[in-house]
């Protein structure tokens, strides 16, 4: 037979759980803006029933119920999720870096109608075929003269741009490395918490997320991939390297590289070459030692072809004080491309093919004429045609880093939902649940107070009749 | 589909921020009028752009080639006129000289006239355009005609035969200058002889010299033929120049030019969707949830 006080312990079981039940939503609702936090909830289970105690069982019924009890903690999750979400973050975070970097060299080699490369050799151009009409006249030379200078500024200023980009992705570089590091100790000790948290057979809910926070931003820093294995370890790796095995971890080194310019290069501290192809780290690779390097060379070609082809025409030419042989411009790529010091006396510059020959422009249209001469790309392309055919695939690579990045957001977008649908505090449905744990735990005290008056009745008042 | 408060905070934000980029956008067409702002625009018609600016620009830097050019011919037109009203004028006196019933007094007041059309026709031929002589073939800088006393005076060309070609488009040059040498020299020598013939009432050499005058005044009419014709080949060249100007300019602007009327009603249309997710996200961040409607 139950005793009656095994119903006083029963409801308040009821209210121990109940009150645990209240504690998980209070905390849902605390996190309901964490970011990484996944919703928990109160399993709760009745207690072990238990057969009812009689000698010959006398119609009594059969096992009895002892209460209820939490039985676990749930995390809502899904490790596949969880899994997609990391790797689109880290496709994502490779052309999203890539499209940004990408715009600052838009920004450097923009082609506007009044700062353009190409505006500016139009000019200068223009200056030749001006000076051609006019050979002896002083203010068409001082206007040539500052076309030209004003070119081969603006070479330099493009060429020495892209260079401050290329050597500010240093920092860049490094700091995301540290973070790597940084985020791979912390799995690490996370996978060892976890570990001992698994072995006494508890959740550790709030752990898990931190973990799976550390492993998304390492997919976006580096596309690192991570596994879950089975005793809840987890292993990450970055381009079939290891990074963190249950609870150690590799490390990566950034050091400047004497083969590449001295600027920073990243390796595994055990020598092998770091391999990653995607998150942010790949994008700003790929910008700083790919698509940079060949904008820069070809600024480079650019300028020495314009300077080698006018400085041989100029050689031939007379100036007005009949010197000749000089070059027009120096240097010999972008960054050292000025106009000849010497030019500054604008006699010298020649615009006549022959010696005491004012009249002459012959020179000087000869160089106008290098406008449509096909210099570049093995002679098919003219100047303009190679520098404009250089910003259409610079503006084709951004567009394509654009769509990328935009595709992916789409992707990660929805899979973030799906995973907030799943995880996501709903404040709404922890009210309704405060309300009914609320509901139980009052039913539960009511029940104890029932329970305490049928004890009072029995004790108190049974057989005291005439008393 | 589960949805949380979160879900439908974030989606809000995004919707905004995407409208709002749309906006901004169409608005800066709106502003400058121009559909390609940066490289990556439209890199396909940048490339177009950038061809054709570039032509537009060789364009401008031949007719500024080509006016200047029509300077030049307009200056060896008044030049040449110049000359052949003064040569022509020389011819009659002249001629006048030649005839029986001058006497020697008469032929010396002939002369001294002579003698002043021919400082007239060194000046002439010494004619300048913009700080240039014109008849000194690449030495422009060098006043190419000078009379050298003596006897008989003689004339010293100081320029050379240097031909002045202009480039006037791919493929069309044109010579500007006329050989100085060729043409005024004949007409300064015969203007000396004619002179010094009449001063020394010397009839026989006079006739002689009045034809070598005659001969240089064709001459002279000869080369204004010539410049003549370059002048109008010239205006043909300058025509088709400002033509073709005028059609770049217009492809241009197809290219690079946004249509306005078409732009600020995209603008309108995207304002108002901006609006109305502006009104969507108040309503749903303003959404009360359960907790708040419990007492």
């Amino acid at each position: 037979m139950p005793s009656l006080f095994s119903g006083i312990h029963m409801a308040l079981q009821s209210l121990l759980a109940h009150q645990q039940a209240m504690q998980v939503i209070e905390h849902n609702v605390a996190n309901a803006n964490t970011p990484g936090y996944s919703r928990q909830e109160a399993i709760l289970k009745p207690g072990s029933p238990y057969p009812a105690t009689s000698f010959i069982r006398a119609g009594l019924p059969g096992q009895i119920g002892t209460g209820v009890l939490v039985d676990r903690v749930q995390r809502f999750h899904n490790e596949f999720v969880d899994e997609r979400l990391r790797d689109e973050n880290a496709l994502f975070s490779r052309w999203s870096v890539q499209e940004q970097l990408l715009r600052h060299i838009e920004i450097a080699l923009n082609e506007t109608q009044t700062d353009g490369l190409l505006a500016k050799l139009d000019l200068f151009w223009e200056g030749w075929r001006s000076l051609s009409t006019d050979p002896s006249n002083h203010a068409l030379r001082l206007d040539l003269l500052e076309r030209s200078k004003s070119l081969a500024m603006a070479l330099q200023n493009r060429a020495q741009q892209l260079r401050t980009i290329r050597a500010e992705q240093d920092l860049e570089i490094s700091q995301r490395v540290a973070e790597i590091n940084r985020l791979a100790d912390l799995v690490a000790r996370l996978n060892a918490e976890i570990a001992n948290v698994i072995s006494v057979g508890d959740q550790p809910n709030d752990l898990m997320d931190q973990r799976d926070l550390a492993l998304s931003r390492l997919a976006a820093l580096a596309g690192a991939d991570s596994h879950i294995q089975s005793n809840g370890d987890v292993m990450v790796s970055i381009g079939g390297h290891a990074l963190v095995t249950g609870t150690s971890t590799f490390e990566l080194q950034a050091l400047p590289d004497p083969s590449n310019n001295n600027l920073i290069g990243i390796t595994w501290s055990d020598g092998q070459s770091y391999a990653g192809v995607n998150g942010e780290l790949a994008g700003l690779l790929a910008v700083r030692d790919g698509i940079l390097v060949d904008r820069l060379n070809a600024l480079d070609d650019f300028a020495s072809a314009l300077a080698s082809r006018v400085n041989e025409i100029h050689r031939n030419g007379f100036g007005l004080n009949d010197a000749t042989g000089l070059d027009f411009f120096t240097g010999s790529d972008a960054l050292t491309l000025r106009v000849n010091d010497v030019l500054d006396s604008t006699e010298n510059i020649a615009a006549a093919g022959s010696p005491m020959s004012p009249g002459d422009g012959s020179v000087a249209e000869a160089i106008a004429d290098v406008r449509t001469e096909r210099l570049m790309t093995a002679g098919t392309a003219t100047l303009d045609q190679f520098y404009s055919g250089e910003l259409v695939t610079l503006g084709l690579e951004i567009q394509k880093a654009e769509r990328l990045a935009n595709d992916r957001q789409l992707v990660l977008d929805s899979l973030g939902m799906q995973k907030e649908s799943l995880a996501g505090v709903s404040l709404d449905e922890e009210a309704a649940k405060m309300i009914q744990s609320q509901r139980a735990f009052q039913a539960a005290s009511r029940l104890m107070t029932t329970l305490d008056e049928m004890l009072d009745r029995i004790i108190n008042r049974m057989g005291r009749v005439g008393i | 589909m589960r949805v949380t408060h979160k879900m439908m905070l974030e989606s809000a934000i995004r919707y905004m921020d995407e409208n709002l980029q749309k906006l901004t956008t169409l608005q800066e067409r709106i502003s400058d009028g121009k559909i390609i702002h940066s490289i990556s625009d439209d890199p396909a018609t940048l490339q177009t752009v950038l061809t054709l600016r570039s032509t537009l620009s060789a364009g401008r830097a031949y007719l500024n080639t080509a006016n200047e050019t029509a300077g030049w011919l307009e200056a060896n037109e008044t030049a040449l006129a110049a000359a052949i009203d003064t040569t022509s004028r020389a011819l009659d006196l002249a001629l006048l000289g030649i005839s029986d019933t001058s006497g020697s007094v008469e032929r010396q007041a002939l002369g001294s006239e002579i003698g002043g059309l021919l400082s007239t026709a060194l000046g002439i031929a010494n004619s300048t355009y913009n700080g240039s002589y014109i008849f000194a073939g690449f030495r422009t800088q060098t006043k190419p005609f000078e009379i050298i006393a003596g006897t008989p005076d003689t004339v010293a060309y100081l320029g050379d035969t240097g031909t002045i070609v202009r480039s006037l488009s791919p493929g069309i040059d044109m010579t500007v200058n006329i050989d100085g040498d060729a043409v005024f020299t004949p007409v300064l020598s015969a203007l000396i002889g004619v002179r010094d013939a009449l001063m020394s009432d010397d009839t026989a050499t006079l006739q002689s010299e009045t034809q070598s005058l005659r001969d240089a005044l064709e001459a002279l009419k000869e080369t204004r033929t010539v410049n003549a014709a370059r002048q109008r080949h010239l205006e043909n060249i300058i025509e088709r120049i400002e033509q073709a100007q005028i059609d770049l300019k217009s492809l241009l602007s197809e290219r690079e030019d946004a249509d306005l009327a078409e732009t600020i009603s995209l603008f309108r249309n995207q304002q108002t969707l901006y609006n109305a997710t502006l009104e969507s996200g108040r309503i749903v961040l303003n959404t009360p949830n359960l907790f708040e409607l419990m007492g």
